[in-house]
């Protein structure tokens, strides 16, 4: 027996021959034509099958399913009809043109497009701008996407197929709230919360502006996208590692109703160019809108203020946590938090720097538990510092070994990759994974290109870990 | 924090004739210790780090916010 797989192109009743012609292949213009054939004098149950292969037939052809019919090796009847089972898109919020829009299914491959069809039958693709096995995300539905109600479906020049859905497209507004991926349905996933800044915060006036960011959505919009394409493409996977970033739930929220006011600003400014995270406001501010934040990004709009920092997450010490080893010593990493890590950014940040990831790099790291911090520089912010060591003279030796976390022991760069440490500096860095340029935490604008830095080996492992606790509880 | 650029360092020192690499770097190591302090729950110490940031700023790089206005709107044009 021979088979032959695709999708059914044409369908075609011959009345004289009492037959039904299927053209079968990936595209119309490439086909093999099969049959199923009605005979004369055959029985009522081998005609019941003979219908139940048109049926079968018809019913992909009409949701654009891949078949697999199997007939003679030198015929081309058909014998038997199998539809695999289609993958299953889900529509995480309801398409509005010019608003994020997010699917969800298994598997979603690379090359995967939306396929949106109106009730008049007319279709228009849409490539996402973020693609990962479990979400495709648009950062701005286009206009052209039909209004009102229609289908979607996904679809691959590589076979990928799902069922289509119902949807119903609407003009506008764009929502204040956004869920761009839900993450597991549990009552505490994992949460990022990104956000527009509502107003800044000038400390040495005590002064609130509004910010800048609010008038342009549209920039926030690719932000937002430049943000989840740092986090989630880059060489450094720490957040995807093993499809592990299925553990977050991603939210938007962009709500230019409210007034420049203390309860309202995630970020200030510091002369002469400095961007900081106002994290004392940002667990509240989530969670007027229903979030608990884990991570909170506020995305600002002055165009003089825009070197980005952060502040360390505030580990809640009262809850359990998963207890880890640092050269001997115990540390936990706890599950939940008091104060989410945080970091404001510009949303001029280019789509060719790491400055997000770098951020994270911070705000994914508690005092407490051990603190991720700029290796750019020499000093450190004292306590328990994971990336950092530093030696009683700046002539003394740089140890072979770093540290050992939970047993195994990690190198010490020797080099600081080709930047050299200068010879006044005391501090040193752990391996490097990638040792032909910087660390993500030291001056990435070493790097060529700038995005294609990682962490060293022992941080790499350490946000791993400190993740997972998070993610799993 | 972001780290400094560094087309963006030797422009500092090409418009300040007294200033150093090792100027720059002190600058940026207070301001790394700095900005990853909560303004308002360390307010204390994010404060005594502002004043000594400040100075050398005034003192060594008083060109600094003209200078990286003009550094990112080249950047953004590009």
């Amino acid at each position: 027996m021979a088979t032959t797989t695709g999708l059914v192109q044409q369908l075609k009743w011959n009345p004289a021959l009492g037959a039904v012609f299927a053209w079968i292949g990936p595209t119309p213009q490439d086909t093999r034509l099969r049959y199923v054939l009605f005979r004369r004098d055959e029985s009522s149950p081998h005609r019941s099958i003979r219908r139940n292969l048109v049926f079968g037939l018809t019913m992909a052809q009409w949701f654009r399913l891949p078949v697999v019919v199997t007939h003679g090796d030198g015929d081309a009847e058909i014998s038997t009809l199998t539809i695999p089972p289609a993958a299953r898109l889900y529509v995480v919020d309801r398409p509005i043109h010019l608003d994020f829009f997010s699917v969800t299914a298994d598997g979603i491959p690379g090359d995967a497009v939306l396929v949106f069809t109106s009730a008049g039958g007319a279709t228009t693709q849409v490539v996402p701008d973020l693609i990962r096995p479990q979400l495709a995300f648009v950062a701005k539905l286009p206009t052209t996407v039909p209004l009102g109600p229609g289908t979607l479906r996904g679809t691959s020049a590589s076979g990928w197929s799902t069922l289509p859905v119902a949807i119903d497209v609407l003009a506008g507004p764009p929502r204040v709230k956004r869920v761009i991926q839900p993450g597991p349905s549990k009552p505490n996933p994992f949460t990022f919360v990104i956000a527009g800044d509502p107003a800044l915060w000038t400390p040495s006036t005590n002064t609130y502006a509004a910010d800048p960011v609010m008038a342009n959505r549209s920039g926030y919009h690719d932000s937002v996208l430049y943000g989840l394409r740092n986090i989630l493409t880059l060489p450094e996977d720490c957040f995807r590692a093993n499809d592990r970033d299925v553990h977050i739930r991603f939210v938007s929220i962009f709500d230019s109703s409210l007034s420049a006011s203390d309860q309202n600003s995630l970020a200030y400014t510091s002369e002469p160019n400095i961007i900081g995270p106002r994290r004392s406001q940002m667990a509240a501010f989530a969670r007027r809108y229903g979030e608990t934040a884990d991570l909170l990004f506020a995305v600002t709009g002055d165009p003089i203020y825009t070197r980005a920092s952060a502040n360390l997450t505030v580990d809640d010490d009262a809850r359990p946590g998963v207890t880890f080893t640092y050269d001997g010593a115990s540390h936990v990493h706890r599950r939940f938090t008091t104060a989410p890590g945080c970091a404001a950014v510009p949303w001029t940040a280019g789509a060719a720097d790491p400055t997000w990831l770098h951020e994270l790099g911070h705000a994914v790291s508690s005092t407490a538990s051990g603190s991720i911090f700029d290796l750019y520089v020499d000093g450190g912010p004292g306590g328990f510092q994971e990336n950092k060591k530093f030696r009683a003279a700046a002539p003394d030796p740089i140890p072979t070994s770093f540290a050992a976390l939970d047993g195994t022991i990690y190198a010490s760069d020797p080099t600081r990759d080709a930047l050299g440490y200068p010879p006044e500096w005391r501090s040193y860095h752990a391996q490097l994974l990638d040792a032909t340029r910087p660390n993500l935490m030291d001056n990435f604008w070493y790097s060529t290109p700038y995005t294609a830095v990682r962490f060293d080996g022992l941080t790499h492992r350490f946000v791993i870990d400190r993740l997972s606790a998070k993610f799993f509880r | 924090m972001d780290p400094l650029h560094p087309a963006f360092r030797d422009l500092l020192k090409q418009a300040h004739p007294d200033l150093t690499d090792a100027i720059i770097d002190r600058y940026e190591e207070l301001t790394a210790r700095q900005f990853l302090l909560d303004p308002e729950a360390d307010a204390e110490r994010f404060a005594a780090l502002d004043r000594e940031r400040q100075r050398i700023l005034r003192e060594y790089m008083p060109r600094y916010r003209e200078l990286w206005q003009e550094f990112e709107e080249r950047r953004r044009s590009r």
